[in-house]
């Protein structure tokens, strides 16, 4: 195609680079700096899509974000799910199809890259407008930190569309110099960048779009988009307005859109919206676009313009130009296909029509008004208000007028004052400088404060910029706004909200939001069903739920609902506005969180040795844990069988370095630890170690562990792996907020000390041979006690615990000299037959002991009591956390449930962890809900025992031992007994070796 | 996301502070001297309210100290943080609003339910 | 122009009767009152017409119907609870809701499609094989697949073993789905308005009128209206009621959020959750993924949340759907949930003996509304709990025999 709707000259467009783009399948070309939508239109092309209900064809309608219908699919170079040809820039290797309503999600992984990115500023300017760039420019000459965020590539806003002399230069030079100074003034001025969302304490998060206007050009892999997180201490709104539509018959077809849009595409990108034009307008506004189209060039057959008073300058210039003006007259129906071809017009006063007249036109502009862009506004909680003069909601705080008069004519000096105390780090307490809370320190500006003539804009802006300036204490001198003429058009027109009908039940092709093909007569039914709120009505005819979410369809939405139902605008309201402004991407807000980085991996200081000896991983919360080590092809039931059988017979080790590690220290310490077991630990000798419980306030075990001894006042805490953090805050909240007067002080160890258990009868051998300064026997180095000694100079603890019931030695180090001690282990046990075990070879060895692991044979209904650890609570404490809450009813009931062993009759079958244990003896004839009595929580295969086993909770457990039970297994029933929960030797006599 | 002030460190971004429930619900004295109706408010029961509540929050990645806030549940906003043992400047009976005939209700109705 | 036909499947949803309710001026008094005009409100005022013939009803709402967190919520219908108590209640509700459209004689859009809980760690796995041995024994549909059958049931899941935390299996109850919650709420308001149940709107419960241990009424900031019976359906607010009445309800109002993206074309079959990395996501009938994450750590009842909680959950929903990347979020917003120390809710009677309590769902409330409608409506009615939620009475804090579904199960949503 030949770009036959371009204009000679003119436009921000770099007609030196023509682009050549495919839609629907066409190649066509275009200018870079078009978007889709102007590249297509320049080619006469304004039919898009089709409605996702109806299936009639859309065309462009707005030229930004607030097109409702110009929805596209975008294939390549990116492919990407509906996005607007209004804001997709035209870029090398550009393809994209109209979509009715629904996206293609692309199945190809995403290869790009997204991030995310701080800023700390004292102002931030959202809009880089008149009103915006004016704002930037004097904070920044106050010396302010500012950032200026712009979502189009191209500052200026209104001024691209609007050519205008500004500050005595033309609008285009005026935004270059600004621009210039705002860089020269180390200004961060992001262009392609959308606020999308205003949050507490002076929060914005943007996203900026820093490769798709490259197309094909950039990396695949590019760091594509980045979240900015902006926190400012002033925030200045300048986002602008958008046009409203007015809702007539068959106000969809393409060729129909707003007014102020055509300008923009006239004079920002050079491209006539038609040939023959027709404006439908109740203000000012649209006369401007009637005569820039018509002094282009283009046919415009007639303003039709629902008020009866028009303005001399208006009325002068349609004659001047030769365009019949139809006065107090509306659209009552269009007609045309895949394009506009005609339009009906009535006179129209209030009440009763007059004769219909059509026109040949190929467009129609239409203009109902301006609706200031409130969306961040409302989403930081600023109160709107309905404006009958504007029919739009404004905010609730206005600028005051009469305080910009006194700002043009001199203003108030504020004296230099601290300007450094700035620079601080954000103080404590509440003083001028913590960034703002909710609309506080939010200034809006410029037609996003309802103020849509370029004087009184830049005015607002002139004025929300000094309020922010004294609130930041900065100095600055006497200035004004740019001059600029008098404001000729946006004032107020008429409110017409739709062209209405004796039955509004009848509308059904005055769409309201078109996107959704909802229309007059689904609001009409709305209210006729009953419903008031406008949100009931929205949520009937699914109005404003879109993609463009109702940027152009909520208000008109609103004004019908109260035109029909007869209720006030005021009372009615407006829907609350919702982050985000315009759609992100998920990629983007996941930015580099995704794959590994999206939660850190721990791994211990001998991790690299793991995985050089084959090691199966765990996750254990966040660490990686060796589950077992296969050798020569085996599976993991060989594996385990092999490690658990070395671990009984021999010797094996284990990377126990995960459990976590609390150094508790202080004259109170003992004091402290005693009020947090269950047992007494203010007891334990100097060398010695002592197993303990901790429970909620609720009674239930939360952890449980060892406790060594280290000085009078010092003790190690070891936790669960999982539990590492948690515990280390519950200490922390016990000790801060209940018991401050304690002297104790916390810290993690977890990280710094590797803790290897060598396990097993030949344990002793290897110990004693590896650490020849150490008496290892059983009468010097006795169970739960622990000594330190060193490995050549380096200093190792020793600590004689079993979580196997072995002989064991858990041999701890700082973390540096883990894979040291865990090598020369490995070689001095070498002849002993030392076997590396993992996860699942101590879950065996530990269960067949029949010790719990918190969190699997426990799960948050669990007392020590019900583990059959009645031992581990002590009578003797007064209190102790958790202690009153044995004595509830509930603790005292018999259907408990207990810790069991279960020995399946088939000693080859092994029953799942998880599975239901049941006491009848059939499934067969059963009626459901069957009575569970309990559940396994543990389940291996035991080479120690010769069978499978299991542990499991069980209602009234204690006192079944040597009942049968069944399990409940794939549907069928798998007999076991019950046994105490220690199964392998269960008079300890191994530990000792 | 909110900045908490950090009455040791000063103001924070939200993400570094972790909630920990009602302010000024002390450990009972003698907890075996409470019923367990007592016990069960002490254990499960905090206000909720829609308004100025006291709050501890501790900051987790920061210092790791608790502390205590006085907060807005309408408008999550702080509006006043103080250290562990302070008192806020802001008081209001409405914060501490634990008081023995209101201990004692459930316990009526669990007697209701069990006859 | 001719007008073609729909060419976008789910683009057009079920029309909706031609009347929904009236909204009559309040009398001075009713037989039952019932604060909030929500799901549970507006369930439990259709089946107290229904079951026990009750029909001088009033259901109050503050605001506008069902416009609290039934309009919020991410619709999620499910019955596979850890416990029996919650399984029972929660599978009586499931029941209903497949007669429910037949019922309300309201299409509700009820999609059973299917729910996939996963597991991400060995533990997981273990506390799914006891949730779902136990749900078949309680007559729950449950199965357990392994990472191969959740690629079959959502081929979107990414299922290698080199992500954080692959994907090892998943609980799948595949009675569960979704449905249309306005159309729900309105299914239930229109049937309860016809019958002479007076819904009134824009009017805010400020107290109660009381004699001795009865309430005689509501005070409102319209006018007073007595009351033979008054009941409690007003989920976080609950305590700012009981308050005035000197009752403590252990309940927490915290923010939950949700967000939609764009309408896009059929990608995603079923409803998958994760409480792993706490996502759970739909694609709703016109073609929206529709996502939850985890509730906010603090008590608010601004229906707004935190928006860093959002970026983590868009990083979860990526990192397990890599297909999303180029999703858009298009809406985010948040409710207030009542959150109870054992994660169970709080449904009967009070000290006083004519005011009834129902609060503390939390995460639970749109999947309970049948069957919390018929055991509340029961338990008005009869003045004895229902035998669903006699299990779930506030009593059960001081005895400590809380339904702690916290513990194994899949506590969200």
């Amino acid at each position: 195609m030949t770009q036959q709707y371009r204009t000679p000259t003119g436009g921000h467009i770099t007609r030196d680079t023509a682009l050549s783009f495919e839609f629907e399948g066409t190649l066509i070309e275009g200018y870079a700096g078009d978007t889709l939508a102007s590249a297509l239109l320049s080619n006469g092309v304004h039919h898009v899509t089709t409605s996702i209900k109806f299936g009639r064809p859309r065309g462009i309608a707005a030229a930004g974000s607030e097109d409702p219908n110009g929805l596209i699919q975008i294939t390549t170079p990116i492919p990407e799910p509906m996005q607007l040809a209004t804001t997709v820039e035209l870029a090398p290797g550009l393809s994209a199809h109209g979509i009715p309503g629904q996206g293609t999600l692309p199945t190809e992984p995403d290869p790009a890259r997204y991030d995310t990115a701080h800023l700390h500023v004292d102002l931030l300017v959202i809009g880089a407008g008149p009103a915006g760039l004016n704002a930037a420019l004097e904070a920044a000459r106050a010396g302010a930190r500012v950032a200026l965020v712009d979502e189009q590539p191209l500052p200026g806003g209104y001024l691209l569309s609007t050519p205008c002399m500004i500050g005595g230069a033309n609008s285009t030079e005026w935004i270059a110099q600004t621009a210039a100074e705002l860089a020269a003034r180390a200004v961060i001025h992001l262009q392609r960048t959308t606020v999308f969302g205003l949050y507490d304490d002076g929060l914005a998060l943007a996203v900026e779009r820093r490769t798709d206007h490259r197309g094909s050009d950039a990396a695949p892999d590019s760091l594509r988009q980045r979240i900015w997180r902006i926190r400012a201490i002033r925030t200045i709104v300048a986002t602008g307005a958008h046009e409203r539509p007015i809702v007539f018959a068959d106000n969809d077809r393409p060729g129909i859109l707003l007014a102020g849009s055509a300008r923009t595409f006239l004079n920002r990108f050079g491209v006539r919206v038609g040939d023959s034009v027709t404006v439908f307008t109740t203000n000012d506004s649209a006369y401007s676009s009637a005569f820039d189209l018509h002094d282009a060039g283009v046919h415009v057959g007639a303003i039709i313009d629902s008020r009866l008073v028009i303005g001399t300058e208006w009325i002068e210039g349609a004659k001047i130009r030769g365009i019949p003006l139809h006065s107090g007259s509306v659209v009552t129906g269009t007609s045309g296909d895949n394009r506009l071809t005609s339009i009906t017009l009535r006179r129209f006063n209030g009440t009763s029509f007059g004769t219909a007249e059509s026109y040949e036109a190929d467009t129609l502009l239409v203009s109902g008004g301006w609706n200031p862009a409130v969306h961040l506004y409302s989403q930081a909680g600023g109160m709107l208000r309905y404006d009958e003069r504007l029919g739009a909601f404004v905010p609730h705080r206005e600028v005051d007028a009469a305080d910009v008069a006194a700002s043009r004519s001199g203003t108030t000096f504020v004296p230099h004052r601290e300007v450094d105390a700035l620079r601080r780090p954000l103080p404590r307490s509440h003083e001028k400088f913590v960034p703002h809370t909710g609309v506080d320190g939010l200034a809006i500006a410029g037609s996003a404060a309802g103020k849509f003539g370029l004087r009184e804009a830049l005015d607002s802006s002139h004025k929300a910029v000094r309020e922010a300036l004294v609130d930041l204490r900065l100095a600055h001198s006497p200035s004004r706004p740019p001059e600029v003429e008098e404001d000729r058009d946006h004032t107020p027109g008429a409110v017409l909200w739709f062209v209405p009908s004796d039955d509004p039940h009848k509308l059904t092709t005055h769409f309201v939001d078109m996107q959704r093909d909802a229309t007059v007569a689904d609001i009409a039914h709305a209210i006729s069903a009953g419903l008031r709120s406008v949100e009931h009505v929205k949520r009937y005819t699914t109005i404003g739920t879109a993609h463009d979410q109702g940027k152009t369809s909520g208000t008109v939405a609103s004004g019908i609902v109260a035109e029909i139902s007869g209720e006030k605008m005021s009372s009615l309201g407006t829907t609350r506005f919702r982050p985000p402004y315009t759609p992100v991407a998920f990629a983007a807000l996941a930015g580099r969180a995704r794959g590994h980085l999206f939660d850190p991996v721990r791994v211990t200081a001998i991790h690299d040795w793991h995985i050089a000896h084959g090691a199966e991983f765990e996750d254990v919360g966040q660490w990686k844990r060796p589950r077992y080590y296969p050798r020569n092809g085996e599976d993991m039931h060989a594996a385990v069988k092999r490690e658990t059988i070395a671990a009984r017979n021999a010797v094996g080790i284990l990377d126990g370095s995960t459990l976590g590690k609390i150094d508790v220290q202080g004259p109170d310490a003992a004091e402290f630890l005693d009020r947090i077991y269950t047992n007494i630990m203010s007891t334990l000798k100097i060398g010695s170690i002592r197993y303990g419980v901790m429970c909620g306030v609720d009674g239930m075990v939360i952890d449980d562990g060892t406790v060594l001894r280290t000085e009078e006042d010092r003790f190690l805490v070891y936790t669960t792996t999982g539990g590492a953090a948690r515990v280390l805050d519950w200490l922390e909240e016990w000790l801060q907020t209940e018991w401050p007067e304690l002297r104790v002080y916390l810290s993690s160890a977890t990280e710094h000390l590797v803790t290897f258990p060598v396990v097993g009868p030949r344990s002793r051998a290897v110990i004693g041979e590896l650490f020849p300064d150490l008496d290892a026997s059983n009468e010097a180095f006795p169970f739960m006690t622990w000594r330190d000694t060193k490995l050549a100079n380096i200093p190792v603890r020793i600590a004689r615990v079993s979580f196997s019931g072995e002989l064991a030695y858990e041999v701890s180090v700082l973390s540096w000299y883990g894979l040291e001690l865990w090598t020369r282990l490995i070689e001095t046990g070498a002849k002993h037959g030392i076997t590396p075990y993992g996860t699942e070879a101590m879950h065996v060895l530990r269960a067949e002991k029949g010790y719990p692991i918190v969190g699997q044979d426990t799960d948050g209904t669990v007392t020590p009591q019900d583990l059959g650890m009645s031992w581990v609570v002590s009578k003797k404490k007064l209190d102790f956390i958790g202690k009153r809450s044995f004595d509830r009813a509930a603790n005292r009931d018999d259907t408990r449930r207990q810790l069991v062993g279960l020995l399946p009759d088939d000693p080859t079958k092994l029953i799942p962890e998880g599975s239901q244990l049941v006491t009848i003896e059939s499934l067969d004839h059963a009626t459901v809900p069957i009575t569970m009595d309990g559940f396994v929580t543990s389940s291996y295969d035991s080479h120690a025992l010769g069978s499978t086993f299991a542990l499991a909770l069980l209602v009234g457990g204690s006192t079944r031992l040597g009942e049968k039970i069944n399990a409940v297994v794939n549907g069928e029933l798998l007999p076991a007994t019950i046994t105490n929960h220690v199964l392998f030797d269960q008079e300890g006599v191994r530990r000792d070796g | 996301m909110q900045l908490i002030d950090c009455p040791w460190c000063g103001c924070r971004e939200e993400i570094e502070f972790s909630y920990g429930g009602q302010a000024h619900i002390p450990y009972p004295d003698n907890p075996a001297e409470l019923n367990d109706t007592q016990w069960a408010h002490y254990v499960f029961f905090r206000s909720n309210p829609k308004g100025v509540c006291a709050e501890r929050w501790v900051h987790s990645a920061g210092c790791r100290r608790w502390f205590n806030a006085l907060r807005d549940t309408c408008t999550y906003h702080f509006i006043e943080t103080y250290r562990i043992g302070e008192s806020p400047s802001f008081t209001s009976a409405s914060l501490f609003p634990v008081t023995e005939s209101q201990v004692s209700v459930p316990t009526e109705a669990g007697d209701r339910k069990t006859q | 122009m001719p007008m073609t036909k729909p060419r976008t499947p789910g683009a057009e949803l079920p029309a909706h009767p031609t009347f929904l309710w009236e909204s009559p001026t309040p009398k001075k008094r009713y037989d039952v009152v019932i604060v909030g005009g929500g799901g549970h409100g507006l369930a439990t005022a259709h089946y107290l017409v229904k079951n026990h013939g009750i029909t001088d009803i009033a259901v109050i709402e503050r605001g506008w119907l069902a416009g609290g967190n039934m309009a919020r919520n991410t619709t999620i219908i499910r019955s596979n609870y850890l416990w029996d108590q919650s399984t029972a209640l929660y599978e009586y509700a499931l029941q209903l809701w497949e007669g429910l459209e037949d019922d309300l004689e309201y299409p509700i859009l009820f999609s059973q499609r299917g729910v996939l809980n996963l597991a991400h760690t060995l533990q997981e796995v273990r506390d799914s094989h006891r949730r779902v041995e136990a749900n078949k024994l309680n007559g729950v549909d449950a199965e357990w697949v392994d990472a191969d059958g959740v690629r079959e049931l959502c081929p979107l899941v990414n299922t290698s073993r080199d992500i954080r935390y692959p994907v090892l299996g998943a609980t799948y109850q595949p009675r569960a789905g979704i449905a249309k919650h306005d159309y729900v709420a309105w299914g239930f308001a229109r049937k309860a308005s016809a019958a002479g149940v007076h819904l009134i709107q824009d009017t805010s419960v400020t107290g109660f009128l009381t004699t001795g241990n009865r309430v005689t009424g509501i005070r409102t900031n319209r006018s007073d209206i007595s009351a033979g019976r008054v009941a409690l359906a007003a989920a976080g607010l609950t305590s700012t009621l009981t308050d005035t009445l000197g009752i403590r309800v252990p309940i927490q109002s915290r923010p939950l959020q949700a967000l939609v993206s764009e309408l896009l074309e059929p990608v995603h079959p079923t409803v998958v959750m994760s409480n792993a990395v706490h996502l759970y996501v739909s694609q709703a009938h016109k073609g929206e993924l529709v996502m939850g994450a985890g509730v906010d750590s603090y008590t608010g009842y601004g229906q707004r949340g935190a928006f860093h909680i959002i970026e983590r959950q868009m990083a979860a929903a990526v990192e397990l759907f890599p297909v999303f990347a180029r999703a858009h979020l298009l809406r985010s917003w948040a409710g207030t949930v009542d959150v109870t120390p054992d994660a169970s809710p709080i449904v009967g009677p009070t000290p006083y003996e004519n005011l009834f309590l129902n609060c503390g769902w939390g995460t639970g409330g749109f999947k309970a509304t049948p069957g919390l409608g018929v055991a509340f409506a029961h338990t008005i009615a009869t003045g004895t709990p229902h035998r669903l939620v006699a299990p779930f009475s506030l009593d059960r804090f001081v005895s400590g025999r809380l339904v702690d579904e916290h513990g194994a199960a899949a506590v969200a949503h």
